[in-house]
């Protein structure tokens, strides 16, 4: 178990430290940070002077090193745009993000685990046939038409909704059920196929022929084994909405990460960019460990043997 | 011998598949619908009624046929440019066709080998590439996407080398996966044993066994590849104007579209249409093969 | 003779049909209190379904239907699952729940039938654990089932159908997934059991030597039909159908002793072999855990010999056959092939001299191909025969193991496990080989395609000189087929000598155990004395 635990962090710093390097290199190699910072209105004159006050003619090694010592600290740099920290830029819109990850994994949850579970319990039944439309069709749905579509209908036609803006908790509905609908698909066949499985699994048999109860077996039994895997694809999905959230935020115009990478991008505003690809990819690999973590918790296999 | 000769019902035991396939509605109308969209593809100039770049600034958002104010000649209206929006959507499915089977093309190419390689020779090999597969998955494909074009600037050939470059992990995840576990099946020791060479083991002995379940992640990764595309283009960084891939039409579209929405409803249609076929056609293949085991 | 009450079990006319398929169709069945009914049959036969249907635990798409299916009591066995009726399987490692300790699920069963209190069902879980023979109970109630050995699992679900008392006990092959010697002991427990608690037994096998040993009465099954059925000991010595006979003629039985020549010069020779693994997952990042899986293996053998490996699980046979056709490669010792080292020897090269056969008739053949392309390879890696060449080569292969031409143009997926194992010969004597090395090359197989097998191996040896070395768990396949036998345990030989020799005096106790634990069916005593046991 300790070995486990050491091997999987030593691969998550690992991880870090390649996508840092990555995100390095667009912003100092693929364009000319000098530029960057001097602005449109920059003569030539002043690019190289910036060069050298900033240290960008320094070797691309020392430039690194200075940028990882800079981020350990806090520090990721200014905004070309508005010359503000880029950490206290992202500190304002973290929660908004967070809190419609948060809402859409929850949405997407809340349906896929009842439906995966009932739709393997009566495989090829009616409702096991809505289930997996619902997955293809849900699957198939670009999220951003997906996004347009909820506004007018539930925003323009029914007027129910706010369609723009993160003020109140009423503006993530719409948000959250674009986002999570694209989550739920994967989920629900995951629990599904899990349930589907477990269900033909030996021990299960045994409980039967032992005369347990089919509640028992079913939601003691059997749904404990079906959701293992079911975690790590939580953690996986939550990370990808994270990335996702970049589409589903411009569309309902929420103050959050997605919408100020998408601003950045637009203007080639590369600290901001860089740091946004840096903490997103850094959730997402807490997320996993996590999701490990707790796995090793709940299945002995694992916590003893690896 | 045994009483029933297993030989003589199914004397090619290959067969089974492709009968279960035919039979399969999901992956008939998938594979029927994708095969439409790859012809439309390539015979657009022909079936086109209009040029779809030419504008007409006194024909603009114009509704479709079924709207009284409809025009005539141009059967789903006219965009914001007076532009006839059937044949720009049909000259779309050119772009997303063309997107997605040359952004699985290269992905797969890339994944498939890292995949194969690091499970047939284990060892440090798979832990290399095993470590680069974590990398990859953790990385934010929009966000890289959307980064990388907004340096290089956004055309066809750049979204499509960035898809291609990003979509691999999937292939290579499969590929190992199943790589491992025929790594100690018994026909490729044999092969083995009987002195074949690297390459034959693992083009003739590995590759053809782990076709099915590749092709499965092939058709996920195709619609995926179409929608990042559209979501690139949706947000202005992806294929530029004036060509007219679906997700750039969606974006232009949107400003319009709480009066006019066919604007933004018939492109995403055909988004849906193009992802949905693919998905029931890899969804047809995974329960073939599934019946299969 | 027994008195005459209500049997335990009745079932008349029962028959399951699943889609298509026709699994049981219409039969009889009686289990008596206090006695055991053997249901025995090949693979397909349709016993499994039938314990399945008794149970109501068949797949959903199964249709079941019976005149009579009742327990003593009248009601249908199903509603007394766990309680008057218990049932144990064929796979011990995947039959406990992984995610639940052992206490768990005893007492779960205990408590939901019988109520009372969690001591309670602790108590009585620790006195069964220990009745069926698991070491230091009161920890096994904390462990989990992948902790244990599949014979320690395989008692805990023993303990676990026991719990309430049942009159009922069916049981599914429940010692076929364990090394002979387990099954043995096993087996004994059962028959204590029985005794000591009056169960009524239906046991379900394919082995007609655990029929000898445990049956009051037997019923024989084919194609989802009773041929035959009546009291253990006259079935086994005087079976009217000719089914059983056929079944009893396909049991491995000693040959008569071949004086085999030795020259002295070996064909294949193994001087002092050791193996040493590294295994995953030490205490800590950098700890390295070793495994030795064989030290001090040597053997030789010679020109159209045929030598048995025997041994259980885990003993380092098919190490040692690895380390012979050249896949792994030893750490210590030697290996020399018609007088060559083989580590000298390139792989190809080696080919041309030795080949294997393998295990899994299901897993030894790429579905891709053709049968004909399968034989085709070692044609091409090995010879230089041109292509019209070849394929003349490959129809003699193919007859040479006693197919059908068709076979040639057939997937190995359409062909059965018997077939497909003959189509293993032929490629590994496509490049006409020295010597084949055979790792345990019938054990999936039914007893009826088994026989076939070793018949064919014999004629093979004879026809072409060929020597063989083969590995096997089975005592009984080792001593109908070999001349020469090694008996392996934990990585080193134990004991070699001439078939007979070895059988009729082992001096190892490990030999001797082994020994014991080979259940025979008696051929041509009469039938007095204990039923068939030992012979």
């Amino acid at each position: 178990m300790a070995g486990f635990l050491l091997r999987r962090l030593a691969l998550a710093v690992f991880v870090i430290v390649t996508i840092s390097l990555i995100t390095f290199v667009l912003s100092h190699v693929a364009v000319d940070p000098a530029a960057g910072v001097a602005g449109d209105s920059a003569t030539d004159e002043d690019i190289a002077a910036i060069r050298v006050l900033y240290g960008f003619d320094q070797p691309l090694i020392t430039q690194y090193f200075s940028y990882v010592t800079n981020v350990l600290q806090g520090d990721l740099g200014r905004s070309y745009l508005s010359g503000e920290q880029v950490s206290d830029l992202i500190r304002e819109r973290v929660p908004a993000t967070a809190l419609l990850a948060c809402l859409s994994i929850v949405f997407a949850l809340l349906l896929a685990v009842p439906l995966g579970v009932l739709a393997a319990l009566r495989p090829n039944s009616a409702l096991d046939r809505f289930a997996l439309t619902l997955a293809v069709v849900g699957q198939a749905v670009p999220n951003f038409w997906a996004g347009l579509l909820l506004i007018l209908l539930f925003g323009v036609n029914l007027g129910w909704l706010p369609i723009s803006g993160s003020e109140t908790l009423a503006h993530f509905v719409l948000p959250a059920i674009t986002l999570g609908s694209f989550a739920m698909p994967a989920l629900m066949r995951l629990v599904r196929a899990g349930m589907i499985d477990v269900l033909e699994a030996d021990y299960i048999r045994t409980a039967r022929a032992m005369g347990l109860p089919e509640q028992t077996v079913l939601f003691k039994y059997a749904l404990r084994n079906a959701v293992l895997p079911v975690i790590s694809l939580t953690a996986v999905q939550f990370g990808f909405m994270l990335g996702g959230s970049i589409v589903v935020e411009s569309v309902f115009a929420i103050q959050g990460i997605g919408y100020l990478a998408w601003q950045s991008m637009s203007r080639a505003d590369m600290p901001v960019i860089q740091a946004i690809v840096l903490l997103i990819s850094l959730a997402y690999i807490v997320l996993t460990l996590l999701a490990d973590l707790l796995n090793a918790a709940l299945d002995p296999r694992i916590r003893v043997t690896r | 011998m045994s009483a029933i000769d297993p030989l003589a019902a199914n004397p090619s035991g290959a067969r089974p598949s492709e009968r279960a396939m035919r039979r399969h509605l999901g992956f008939m109308i998938g594979a029927t619908v994708v095969i439409a969209f790859v012809l439309l593809a390539i015979f657009a100039p022909l079936v086109s009624p209009h040029d779809p770049f030419e504008q007409n600034l006194l024909l603009r958002l114009k509704p479709p046929f079924w709207h009284t104010e409809s025009q005539p000649g141009y059967w789903l209206g006219t965009d914001q440019l007076g532009r006839d929006y059937l044949s720009r959507l049909i000259y779309g499915t050119r772009i997303s066709i063309a997107l997605g089977f040359g952004a699985i093309l290269i992905s797969g190419l890339i994944g498939i080998t890292l995949g194969v390689v690091a499970g047939y020779f284990g060892g440090w090999i798979d832990t290399a590439i095993s470590t680069l597969i974590t990398t990859r998955l953790s990385l934010p494909v929009v966000l890289i996407a959307l980064a990388v074009v907004a340096i290089v600037g956004g055309s066809l050939t750049v979204v499509l080398l960035v898809i291609g470059l990003l979509l691999w992990d999937q292939f290579a995840v499969v590929a190992r996966t199943t790589t491992l576990k025929l790594r100690s099946a018994e026909y490729v020791s044999a092969a083995r044993a009987m002195g074949a060479s690297r390459a034959h083991i693992l083009v003739q002995e590995i590759l053809p066994n782990i076709r099915a379940p590749l092709i499965v992640v092939a058709t996920v990764e195709m619609a995926n590849a179409v929608l990042i595309e559209a979501a690139l283009s949706f947000l202005g960084l992806g294929v530029q104007a004036p060509l007219p891939s679906w997700g750039l039409m969606l974006s232009e579209g949107k400003n319009f579209m709480f009066f006019s929405p066919w604007i933004i409803t018939l492109p995403g249609l055909c988004l849906f249409a193009l992802t949905l076929a693919i998905n029931l056609m890899g969804d047809g293949l995974r329960d073939v093969q599934e019946a299969r085991r | 003779m027994m008195q005459e009450t209500l049997p335990l079990l009745s079932v008349r006319g029962l028959d399951v049909q699943i889609d298509e398929t026709h699994a049981v169709r219409g039969i009889d069945l009686t289990v008596k209190r206090g006695q055991t009914l053997a249901l025995v049959g090949e693979s397909g036969s349709g016993k499994s379904m039938t314990a399945l249907a008794l149970m109501g635990l068949t797949p959903p798409a199964a249709r079941v239907s019976a005149q009579e299916l009742c327990f003593e009591t009248g009601a249908h066995p199903a509603t007394l699952r766990g309680e008057r009726v218990a049932m144990v399987f064929q796979e011990p490692m995947t039959a406990l729940n992984p995610v639940f300790t052992i206490g768990d699920q005893l007492r779960a069963v205990f408590r939901h039938h019988r109520g009372g209190t969690a001591a309670m069902a602790r108590a009585r879980a620790l006195e069964l654990l220990e009745r069926v023979g698991v070491r230091e109970p009161e920890n096994r109630l904390r462990h989990y089932p992948h902790m244990m050995s599949g014979g320690q699992r395989q008692r805990v679900l023993i303990a676990m159908a026991l719990m309430c008392s049942p009159d009922l006990l069916i049981a599914d092959e429940p010692t076929t997934a364990l090394d002979v010697t387990t099954q043995a002991k096993l087996l004994d427990l059962l028959v204590d059991l029985q005794r000591e608690l009056g169960l009524g037994i239906l046991f379900i096998t394919h082995d007609l030597g655990v029929v000898a040993k445990i049956a009051d009465d037997v019923a024989v099954m084919k194609e989802g039909q009773i041929v035959e059925t009546g009291p253990a000991r006259s079935v086994l010595s005087a079976p009217n159908h000719p089914y059983t006979q056929n079944l009893l003629d396909s049991l491995p039985r000693p040959m008569e002793p071949v004086t085999f020549a030795q020259s002295g010069s070996a064909v294949l020779q193994a001087d002092s072999l050791g193996q040493v693994y590294d295994v995953q997952g030490g205490a800590g990042l950098f700890a390295r855990k070793t495994f030795r899986a064989l030290s001090n293996v040597s053997l030789h053998l010679e020109q159209s010999e045929i030598l048995g490996v025997v041994g259980e699980s885990g003993c380092g046979k098919s190490t040692l056959a690895r380390i012979l056709i050249g896949l792994d490669s030893a750490t210590e010792g030697r290996v020399e092939v018609c007088g060559d080292d083989a580590s000298a020897l390139p792989q190809r090269q080696l080919a041309r001299r030795i080949q294997p056969v393998f295990q899994d008739p299901f897993g030894s053949l790429n579905p891709a191909w053709s049968v004909g392309r399968i034989l085709e390879l070692p044609l091409k890696l090995h010879t230089n025969l041109d292509a019209v060449a070849r394929s003349a080569r490959i129809d003699v292969l193919i007859a040479d193991v006693g197919l059908p031409e068709r076979v040639r143009q057939a997937s190995p997926r359409a062909l059965s496990g018997g077939q497909r194992q003959r189509v293993a010969i032929a490629r590994a004597l496509a490049a006409n080989p020295q010597v084949v090395v055979c790792d345990e090359p019938t054990s999936a197989l039914d007893v009826s395609v088994q026989a076939q097998i070793l018949k064919l191996l014999r004629a093979l040896r004879d026809e072409k000189e060929l020597s063989i070395l083969f590995i096997s768990h089975d005592l009984a396949v080792v001593e109908n087929l070999c001349d020469r036998v090694l008996v392996m345990d934990a990585g080193q030989i134990i004991e070699e000598g001439p078939a007979d020799q070895i059988f009729a005096t082992p001096r190892h106790p490990k030999t001797r155990a082994l020994k014991e634990a080979v259940l025979e069916v008696e051929w041509d005593t009469p039938v007095t004395g204990l039923v068939g046991h030992l012979r």
